[in-house]
């Protein structure tokens, strides 16, 4: 059903020319410069290792860094200490601040930005090659620091609501419902396309195509790479490994530059996504707040806890990281489901009373009905509803519903009649709740009689989260059904994985 | 008219990329017909426009490739077997390593007919045999039935033989060069390379059937992959891969495949009887019907989405718009959008599940 709304919607965008805003306001949050980190990759074709790295702040030049030849580990693990460097130092880890004074006590909220969602797989390999090595160089470990980072950051990406890493395509169609089919949307250079100035259908159309030619992914286009790169790599590896540096400083720059204006063009887009969205005219969603809120209670937890731990002097203290390979057994499985849940159902709860648009697609997930107040009795402890949508609403006896836009309005379902469609509901407030803006009136205010509601389902999201508690505590009898569902998966391997033999 | 004829050798080569090709998106005649005629629809889009542009791989991708795989294959394919071994794919300590690459791949043997017999030597003689437990390099398969793919041919990257009660199980294995990473690993790469190794096990499944082998040496519909570790060119071998669904997906898409051949030799003519003369301007009379799925795979499909944009077809802007428009043009879309009066049914419920989605979907 939700998808039938953004057909619609992506329908009359293609009819108006343009993207629609998508909501009342815009529900996804962007930092201030100071908070938020751009980071474009390019990788070699057919390797999973950064060739080059862009960094920079919004309002700031971007730091290019690059490799001749990303087969040379050696010299990528160079270049990520330099980058990994600037990356913890954004994240306020303790042993990377560039001012001792200002190292942070706590935890506080960062953003990273990345184009595509390619780049924010390409830290996931980070993190694999690095987050374990036992590696004999130097510097190894910024490079492990930086690996347990990526990996954070990845794991900490799935967590629906989360504000702290950020793929720039995403945050605009969470923002706009744009005229072109989904399969595009993830080419930030096409969604830019259509929001630049021209001033026709066709213009904006012509200029998406075209913005689509250039690669915004962390690999190159195969033709760009084989006539702009190939020979310069040949000629970068043509003298004896020891001599190419010596040899190879021209072809190395030549590289460099060339990967420069590919990684410049991923930059400048990121920062243009985020520049459209500051100047949106719907301004945030109010429910942001409470996400970044969460979000850096659990980044904190996820990441920079563990960093205190592991600098840590106490021999008592260990830090725990994240596996890399995700969930190792169904139990666990089972809990990040959970998890995953309760945070969905937290970003409903957040965002959706801030949001009438969000209020429908709520209604068209079947999480929730619209309804008439007919009557108020009982000193307004019970309600007479008569629901017009949906004509089969997915709501139980028993169960919880907040009034769309007051959140702490709730009201009890008593009984539900699908004959008559009618609903009787109690109230559990009767004085006025003055957070509630207009609808601050007592559950016996007679005005309630004859007005309209959305009704949203408001299942307590720690309920969720304790039932994924639940199922991750071993049962005492040594009985599990899980068991039933286990198999064969991949196990995280020794520590030197990463490196090549 | 008598069916598309299947010039050979041609059709006998690369017939899993060409079934992969079609299957997706089967809804697309000139599609079918570059997969079953083996066109390659980029040589058809520069016929079409000759300056569309050049997809294919990464040269640095494809060296990758080359350098890994071979690696693996190096030193009697120690490296290969140490990753098997590992998982505990063998239950001896020194499985045994046979190569059947041919020599333009850097193999022993001297061309793919030359690898086909090999490989039915192999399966006849584990069935005699019963002491081979190791891996085989590329073994090589002609399918012997088909209407329109009669000797096709696939090389299965690696095979691998385990002796369960002194019975000789194999397991089709395929190597690439993406990095696993776990649970994390691209949903997308992982069904293409299970929907590979499900193709063989059904081609091997009527290899065995073929020679009388069935009885002796058994299929089994677990696979496995041969990725590398992320940054690194050491293997990460996952077993376990379930391909019960891939192999039966195979089969089907086989049969569907001839039968839409059939069919479409009708409206396409073929390259013997009338109708176009030369196989690409088969492809070329042959119906396209765009698709999401054209811009992951198809050289043609910028030109197949100016054609859908220009006539108004739905699917310019997504499958779901195609389904939303239930036969509707866009062009008469945006007339009813800015007013024009419904004159049917359809157009009638088009504009109510515009107005009003909720009231469209109740």
């Amino acid at each position: 059903m939700t998808n039938e709304l953004r057909t619609t919607r992506r329908l009359s965008a293609w009819h108006e020319g343009r993207p629609l805003p998508r909501g009342e306001k815009v529900n996804v949050h962007v930092g201030d410069d100071d908070e938020i980190l751009c980071l474009s990759f390019v990788r070699m074709g057919g390797e999973s290792l950064p060739w080059a790295v862009a960094i920079g702040h919004p309002h700031e030049e971007p730091r290019l860094f690059a490799v001749p030849d990303p087969r040379d580990r050696d010299m990528v693990a160079d270049m990520m200490v330099e980058a990994g460097r600037i990356i913890l130092e954004h994240f306020g880890h303790p042993g990377f601040a560039s001012d001792v004074d200002e190292v942070m006590s706590v935890y506080e909220f960062r953003q990273i930005w990345v184009p595509g969602t390619s780049h924010l797989e390409l830290l996931h390999s980070i993190a694999f090659a690095y987050a374990r090595t036992t590696w004999q160089r130097p510097d190894v470990e910024v490079l492990r620091a930086l690996g347990n980072l990526a990996n954070c950051l990845f794991v900490e990406a799935q967590r629906p609501g989360q504000q702290t890493v950020i793929v720039a395509s995403d945050a605009l169609t969470t923002a706009f419902d744009f005229p072109s089919s989904p399969v595009r949307h993830a080419h930030l250079g096409h969604l830019l396309a259509w929001m630049g100035r021209e001033k026709t259908r066709e213009s904006r159309h012509r200029a998406a195509t075209e913005a689509e030619k250039s690669s915004v992914a962390t690999t190159l286009d195969p033709e760009f790479e084989r006539t702009e790169l190939e020979s310069l790599v040949e000629r970068w590896n043509a003298p004896p490994r020891e001599q190419r540096v010596a040899k190879g400083r021209k072809v190395a720059r030549a590289i460099s530059d060339v990967l420069g204006g590919q990684l410049r063009h991923r930059h400048s887009l990121t920062v243009r996504a985020i520049d459209k969205l500051r100047r949106d005219p719907r301004g945030p969603n109010p429910g942001l707040s409470d996400l970044v809120r969460i979000g850096t209670d659990k980044f904190g937890r996820l990441w920079w806890d563990q960093v205190l731990r592991e600098l840590s002097d106490d021999p008592e203290v260990r830090e725990y990281w994240p596996g890399l390979r995700g969930d190792n057994s169904a139990r666990q499985a089972a809990f990040s489901y959970q998890q995953r849940v309760a945070a969905s159902r937290q970003v409903m709860h957040s965002l959706v009373h801030g949001d009438r648009a969000l209020q429908e697609e709520e209604l068209l997930r079947g999480h929730g009905v619209r309804a008439k107040v007919v009557a108020v009795d009982n000193g307004g402890g019970r309600w007479t509803l008569v629901h017009d949508f949906p004509a089969l609403p997915d709501i139980k006896v028993g169960g919880s519903l907040a009034i769309a836009g007051a959140p702490k309005l709730q009201v009890k379902v008593q009984s539900v009649s699908v004959e008559d469609r009618t609903i009787i509901v109690s109230p559990s407030w009767s004085a006025p709740k003055y957070s509630s803006g207009p609808m601050a009136k007592r559950a016996s205010d007679p005005t309630w009689r004859g007005r309209q509601l959305i009704l949203i389902e408001d299942f307590p999201v720690h309920f969720t989260e304790s039932m994924g508690y639940r199922i991750n505590a071993k049962t005492e009898s040594g009985f599990d059904i899980l068991d039933y569902f286990r198999r064969e998966i991949a196990t995280d391997l020794g520590r030197d994985e990463g490196e090549d033999e | 008219m008598n069916p598309v004829p299947v010039p050979l050798p041609a059709n006998r080569r690369d017939t899993r990329r060409r079934f992969e090709q079609w299957v997706k998106h089967p809804g697309c005649g000139a599609n079918l017909v570059s997969a079953v005629h083996n066109v390659k629809m980029g040589a058809v889009a520069r016929r079409e426009n000759p300056a569309a542009p050049k997809e294919g791989q990464s040269v640095f991708a494809l060296a990758r490739g080359r350098r890994f795989e071979a690696g693996l294959v190096a030193k009697e394919g120690e490296r290969l077997l140490r990753a098997m071994s590992a998982r505990q794919m063998f239950g001896r300590p020194d499985p045994q390593f046979l190569d059947f690459r041919i020599s333009v791949n850097g193999g022993p043997l001297a061309d793919i007919d030359d690898a086909i017999a090999h490989t039915e030597n192999f399966l006849q003689e584990l069935a005699r045999d019963r002491s081979f437990e190791g891996v085989v390099s590329s073994a090589t398969l002609r399918i012997p039935k088909g209407v329109m793919l009669p000797e096709a041919t696939l090389i299965i990257d690696a095979l691998s033989v385990r002796l369960d009660e002194d019975r000789p199980v194999i397991s089709v294995g395929e190597i690439k060069t993406y990095a696993d990473r776990g649970g994390h690993t691209s949903k997308s790469d992982l069904a293409h390379a299970r929907a590979q190794m499900g193709l063989y096990v059904h081609a091997l499944a009527m290899v065995l059937e073929q020679q009388g082998l069935a009885d002796h040496v058994e299929l089994s519909l677990q696979g496995f992959l041969v990725l590398t570790h992320p940054g690194s060119n050491n293997p990460a071998v996952r077993v376990g891969e379930d391909l019960r669904f891939q192999a039966e997906r195979a089969r089907k898409g086989f049969e569907l495949m001839e039968a839409a051949a059939r069919d479409m030799s009708d409206l396409v003519g073929d390259d013997e009887g009338e109708g176009p003369t030369s196989l690409l301007d088969m492809v070329l009379a042959a119906p396209t019907s765009f698709a999401d799925a054209c811009l992951s795979f198809c050289e043609r499909a910028s030109a197949c989405y100016a054609k859908a944009v220009a006539n108004g077809d739905g699917a310019a802007l997504g499958d779901d718009v195609d389904r939303f428009l239930n036969g509707l043009s866009t062009h008469r879309a945006d007339e009813l959008l800015a007013g024009a009066k419904a004159r049917n049914e359809i157009e009638r419920d088009f504009l109510r599940r515009m107005k009003n989605p909720l009231e469209g979907a109740s």
